[in-house]
């Protein structure tokens, strides 16, 4: 059972948009570690529908995962959200499941990269 | 302890009201900046953040470095130069001439964010104004861009907050705000409530414009695109910053906009400003367009040619550059993982104030002064309007100018 009350799920697909974080963008100048950029980087606001079909609460840690590659970072409920997407600040993180496809789009796909989410144990 | 004004070079906001104290040749006291601008100013204070001269992970003296970066240019077959988006536009002009010297490829960033709206505008396509006569305008848009992250200061140095008539109270304003975002950011939550934003789904801005379009033609549109259209009717100055989101949307592909922004131009005045990132990326690209008619991708191996294979992310897909040199960006840590993969096999000559991702790979590392605090110059804002940069930090740390200039001279020789 998860924390919610539903059953746990398998992996729900998602669109992840990534965006400029201002407090991302000052921690890594900020600071001669990598520690703060880090944890900062490792977050993704999703919606309450995506986390209860996830059977996750808030906070929790997600891995997302596509074919380019796999990271780990923690779940964000945000009631702005729309269900089916995921909102990251766009970071060294975010570069790891990122692409560039000129046969798709002229641009790397930074607003629009479809990956997979599953609880990590 | 000496007072000094500068002009902070973090963004293309080029925000030139920033007060600072400086105390034995260090900056004590900031005020007026935001906190991207005061982190960046604080970081060009530390030892530790600042690059230095690396051959292959060994610190070596600048001559060692400058004379080892022109010895591989020379031998390269397929030099390529990328970034000056953070150079000043002496810097450029100069990479601009080392690049027709050695037959090479230059590029920048813009290459994959906002470089096609410029090109529209250079080229007189899409009608603009200076940030200054911005200040007037009853309509502000902010599409596909949060400057509350962006650009702090934009929303109360150049835009909303300073129109002549704006009132705190805000009850009966003579100036409007409008968003078009994918979701409800902090920019949406101070527009007015009956105008509020646009919830526009990622890919759905094309739909949108086109429906802009169609209902202006006298055809049935989407509702959202009518309300929006009775919002600019009922202006008389419309100014929409056109951010990154917008041209990922429209993946570089202006045209339609360009004809909805020319159409609007009947009802009202409208000007679109794009709200640019690095802080001179408009220095190079109105160079490069004074020059080659391109605001990037050009190659200089026989007169000036222009095309996407001439892109960084093109080279570097193909793996065709042998050489890489870049200035003033950190592509390691801004691009996909699955294509700067390949920049592995590539000799990488960076020039940057600081120690970035794109250093710690790079063959040679030559370490530059900070723009407008190390070092003066001049760049081109957002808007295209120039701006002098002060030295206001004494250092024996060159400026990019000084160290591509050196190459030139090598190259030439």
């Amino acid at each position: 059972m998860n924390p919610l009350g539903g059953e746990k799920s398998s992996p729900i697909p998602i669109v992840i948009i990534t965006y400029k974080d201002l407090f991302l963008w000052a921690a890594r100048y900020k600071s001669v570690s990598d520690v703060d950029y880090e944890r900062r980087a490792a977050q993704i606001s999703l919606s309450a529908d995506d986390l209860k079909s996830l059977g996750i609460d808030d906070s929790a840690q997600v891995r997302l995962a596509n074919e380019f590659g796999s990271i780990v970072v923690q779940a964000k409920l945000d009631p702005r959200c729309p269900k089916g997407f995921g909102f990251m600040p766009r970071s060294r993180l975010t570069n790891r499941l990122t692409n560039y496809d000129p046969t798709r789009a002229k641009n790397p796909n930074f607003k629009r990269i479809e990956v997979t989410v599953e609880p990590v144990s | 302890m000496i007072q000094e004004k500068l002009v902070c070079t973090t963004c293309a906001c080029l925000c030139d009201d920033i007060e600072v104290e400086i105390e034995e040749n260090r900056i004590s006291k900031i005020r007026n900046a935001c906190r991207k601008g005061s982190s960046l100013i604080y970081a060009s204070q530390s030892d530790k953040r600042h690059a230095s001269y690396l051959i292959y992970g060994q610190k070596v003296s600048q001559d060692e470095a400058v004379e080892k970066t022109s010895r591989l240019l020379n031998q390269a077959e397929s030099p390529l130069l990328f970034g000056f988006d953070n150079s000043t536009l002496e810097a450029q002009s100069t990479a601009i001439e080392l690049a027709e010297a050695l037959g090479a490829t230059i590029d920048d960033t813009s290459s994959f964010r906002q470089g096609e709206l410029v090109q529209t505008i250079l080229s007189n396509l899409n009608p603009t104004c200076s940030l200054d006569e911005a200040k007037d305008a009853d309509l502000v848009i902010y599409w596909g861009s949060n400057p509350y992250h962006s650009h702090p200061r934009h929303l109360s140095h150049f835009s909303y907050y300073t129109h002549p008539k704006y009132e705190e109270a805000g009850w009966f304003p003579e100036s409007r705000l409008i968003s078009i975002e994918v979701r409800d950011t902090e920019t949406t939550e101070i527009c007015d409530k009956s105008f509020r934003f646009f919830r526009i789904l990622p890919g759905e801005d094309p739909d949108f414009i086109a429906s802009v379009l169609a209902i202006i033609e006298g055809k049935k549109g989407r509702e959202d695109a009518g309300e929006f259209l009775k919002s600019i009717k009922s202006s008389s100055f419309c100014v929409i910053y056109a951010g990154p989101g917008l041209d990922y949307s429209l993946d570089g592909e202006y045209q339609t906009f360009n004809r909805m922004v020319n159409r609007l131009g009947e009802c009202t005045r409208i000007a679109v400003i794009p709200m640019i990132d690095p802080y001179n990326m408009r220095g190079f690209n109105q160079l490069l367009f004074d020059k080659t008619g391109f605001v990037n991708r050009v190659n200089f191996a026989n007169g000036a040619s222009h095309g996407l294979e001439f892109s960084f992310l093109e080279q570097v897909r193909n793996n065709v550059p042998d050489c890489i040199l870049i200035a003033g960006s950190d592509p390691l840590s801004s691009l996909p993982d699955s294509l700067v993969k390949n920049l592995g096999d590539i000799t990488i000559i960076t020039l940057d104030p600081f120690l970035t991702a794109t250093t710690r790979i790079s063959d040679v590392v030559l370490g530059i002064a900070v723009s407008g605090l190390e070092t003066g110059g001049n760049a081109i804002r957002m808007d295209g309007t120039e701006i002098s940069l002060n030295r206001v930090i004494s250092t024996s740390i060159p400026g990019d100018e000084e160290i591509i200039r050196r190459l030139l001279d090598m190259v030439k020789r």
